[in-house]
């Protein structure tokens, strides 16, 4: 028969190194579970930013050639039936970007684009984005600033509603 | 009266008549107690370290009390912060100097952080050297720490005013973040609370501004301070004890003076070999003399964000405006060496373009900062280099340091200077901008 102090392997665990070791591993995983509820919870599930798709009001509204929103933060060129749609954002660091005889010209960091926003110049790594364009129910003209169309995709619009 | 003893107190801490008060001062005192009881004579020298670790706490100093009566002031939310600075600047007693001398003391907190680690660099302050159980290399990193703590300070406190300034700088700043591949968008996302700058953007800003930032700031600053303590003391000091150690083994044999912990002596005769006779010479109490240089350098920064604070008035642009950029849109001088690497590093290559956001706004600045946090590892001068300006040993990378540091300061004149709308070449001596048309 063994003596109770000898019961286990005096090289193996104690019930104290055991016990420590359980505690570690607690905090260590309550720490984990911490920070990453923390972090989850910073990254938000619900945006109050308006919705990417926007009404822009009825086609005949627009000129013939380009109108600049500053709200959308999208120039609309029109050809007769037409519409498309450019983003005004800068593909390098985001700035507005100003249109100019040559195109566009960003205020930021110069870069330049010509009138199909093909960068011309300056630090932008690409183009401006074109925009899918719709019409709503309604017949008021949409745009939609998530996403991205190729410059030749124009949305035409019914004669009527140019009337 | 009774009421008036603990100030006797405090004043007979603060000038001790012996040695005996001097070395209870630093023992009895919490305040005190961060410093030893005694310092050399030659870490106390103004040019020794131009104080500037302790110009950089004191305008943090400065921040914190001044921070402190903006934080009642001050609304954090996109309707109202930008009235309130407003307000601030018209309306509030005071307020427009309140506002300056935080203003002042924040760009100066800047100026004072990095030329303290030119400091540290160019006297070769990192290296190891010193008392058992030191490493400075490891203080070295802890400032590199302060330095980004520091930076991320100034950078979020930038949009707090809410005007067209802060608007398009961290629009600017944030859409770098961006660029890093695969993490960068939600990096972005997770910083502003969304797609874009808004509420969840000013409040996160306000928050870390107000709070996490200062309290890293703080904790890392009493490391920072407890480690130069642990390192034995400053690295100008360490040429101090090695000269006396080595001229006491050379010297016969003598009655000296024992040196013990506290600097007290008891006037011991006993015949020895040791450094401390000489030790004794070369420094002297810290209390008065260290805490009172330290009053001093604490008093003059407090003098001159106040002073800056009242003669130039913090800017304020108009109000935030997401559907006009401002042209130029400029970053806070500091970072706009970084802001014309982004614009100039944009390269071609076989038709592709490669993006100028990642390459100047994290790969550069990510290898410079690589580069300073190995630095101590890739000094192999001698031990004597430690604590002189400009040692023999070192002089080629203290070349180096300078150079690369001179690239900086250059790309900031020039973004600074040079560039007018459209970031376009300008030069500060035209007569009037030429700003173009908008179509
Ligand atoms: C908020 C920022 C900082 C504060 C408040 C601060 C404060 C101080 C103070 C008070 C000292 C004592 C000596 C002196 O005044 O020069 C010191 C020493 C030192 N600091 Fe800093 N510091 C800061 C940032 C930095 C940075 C950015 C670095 C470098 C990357 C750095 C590296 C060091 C080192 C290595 C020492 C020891 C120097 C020696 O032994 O001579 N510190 N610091
Ligand atoms: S944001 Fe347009 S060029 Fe930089």
């Amino acid at each position: 028969m063994t003596h109770a102090t000898h019961d286990h392997d005096p090289h193996g665990p104690t019930r104290r190194s055991l016990l420590a070791a359980g505690a570690t591993g607690c905090a260590v995983a309550g720490a984990l579970a911490h920070g990453a509820a923390w972090t989850l919870s910073l990254a938000p599930r619900v945006s109050y930013e308006p919705p990417s798709v926007r009404r822009l009001g009825p086609p005949k509204t627009f000129p013939e050639g380009v109108t600049f929103l500053s709200a959308e933060k999208v120039f609309v060129v029109r050809k007769e039936a037409a519409f498309r749609g450019l983003s005004a954002v800068c593909t390098h660091l985001g700035c507005t970007v100003d249109r100019t005889d040559a195109g566009f010209r960003c205020p930021c960091h110069g870069s330049e684009f010509d009138a199909e926003g093909v960068r011309t110049g300056g630090p932008a790594p690409r183009g401006l984005v074109w925009r899918a364009m719709s019409l709503a129910a309604d017949g008021t003209l949409l745009v939609d600033l998530a996403g991205e169309v190729a410059a030749t995709v124009a949305l035409t619009v019914p004669e009527e509603s140019l009337r | 009266m009774r009421w008036l003893r603990p100030f006797r107190t405090l004043r007979r801490e603060l000038s001790p008549t012996t040695p005996r008060e001097a070395s209870d001062a630093v023992v009895r005192n919490l305040m005190l107690h961060a410093f030893p009881a005694r310092a050399t004579k030659r870490a106390l020298a103004w040019g020794t370290t131009g104080w500037l670790g302790t110009v950089t706490l004191g305008f943090f100093l400065v921040l914190c009390a001044t921070g402190g009566v903006l934080l009642l002031l001050y609304v954090p939310s996109v309707e109202r912060a930008y009235a309130s600075m407003k307000d601030l600047e018209s309306v509030v007693v005071f307020g427009s100097w309140l506002r300056g001398t935080h203003r002042a003391a924040a760009h100066l907190m800047v100026v004072a952080v990095v030329l303290h680690l030119v400091r540290v660099f160019l006297t070769g302050a990192y290296k190891k050297e010193g008392a058992p159980g030191a490493f400075r290399p490891l203080n070295w990193l802890v400032g590199i720490g302060l330095l980004v703590v520091t930076l991320g300070l100034s950078f979020t406190g930038y949009l707090l005013p809410w005007d067209q300034l802060a608007y398009w700088a961290v629009t600017v700043g944030t859409r770098i973040a961006a660029s890093v591949p695969l993490v960068g968008e939600q990096a972005r996302h997770l910083l502003l609370g969304g797609s874009s700058i808004g509420q969840p953007t000013l409040t996160r800003f306000y928050a870390l501004h107000c709070f996490v930032l200062p309290a890293a700031t703080l904790l890392l600053t009493f490391w920072h301070l407890w480690r130069v303590r642990k390192d034995g003391g400053l690295a100008a000091s360490d040429r101090v004890v090695d000269d006396a150690i080595e001229k006491a083994r050379h010297a016969p044999a003598a009655a000296g003076k024992s040196y013990t912990l506290l600097g007290t002596t008891a006037g011991g005769t006993v015949s020895t070999r040791s450094p401390a006779p000489l030790l004794h010479e070369a420094t002297s109490f810290a209390v008065p003399n260290l805490v009172r240089r330290a009053m001093l350098v604490l008093l003059a920064t407090l003098a001159l964000s106040s002073l800056l604070g009242l003669v130039s008035a913090a800017p304020l642009e108009q109000a935030a405006d997401p559907e006009r950029t401002p042209n130029p849109a400029k970053a806070p001088w500091y970072f706009l060496w970084l802001q014309e690497l982004v614009s100039i590093l944009s390269f071609e290559v076989g038709g592709r373009v490669l993006d100028g956001a990642f390459l100047g706004g994290i790969v550069v600045p990510g290898l410079l900062l690589g580069l300073l946090a190995a630095w101590p590892w890739l000094d192999r001068s001698p031990r004597e280099a430690a604590g002189l300006w400009f040692h023999p040993a070192r002089r080629v990378q203290c070349r180096v340091f300078l150079a690369l540091l001179l690239v900086v300061v250059a790309l900031g004149v020039v973004g600074t200077f040079f560039r007018g709308p459209y970031w376009a070449w300008t030069s500060p001596f035209a007569p009037t901008l030429p700003v173009p048309t908008r179509v």
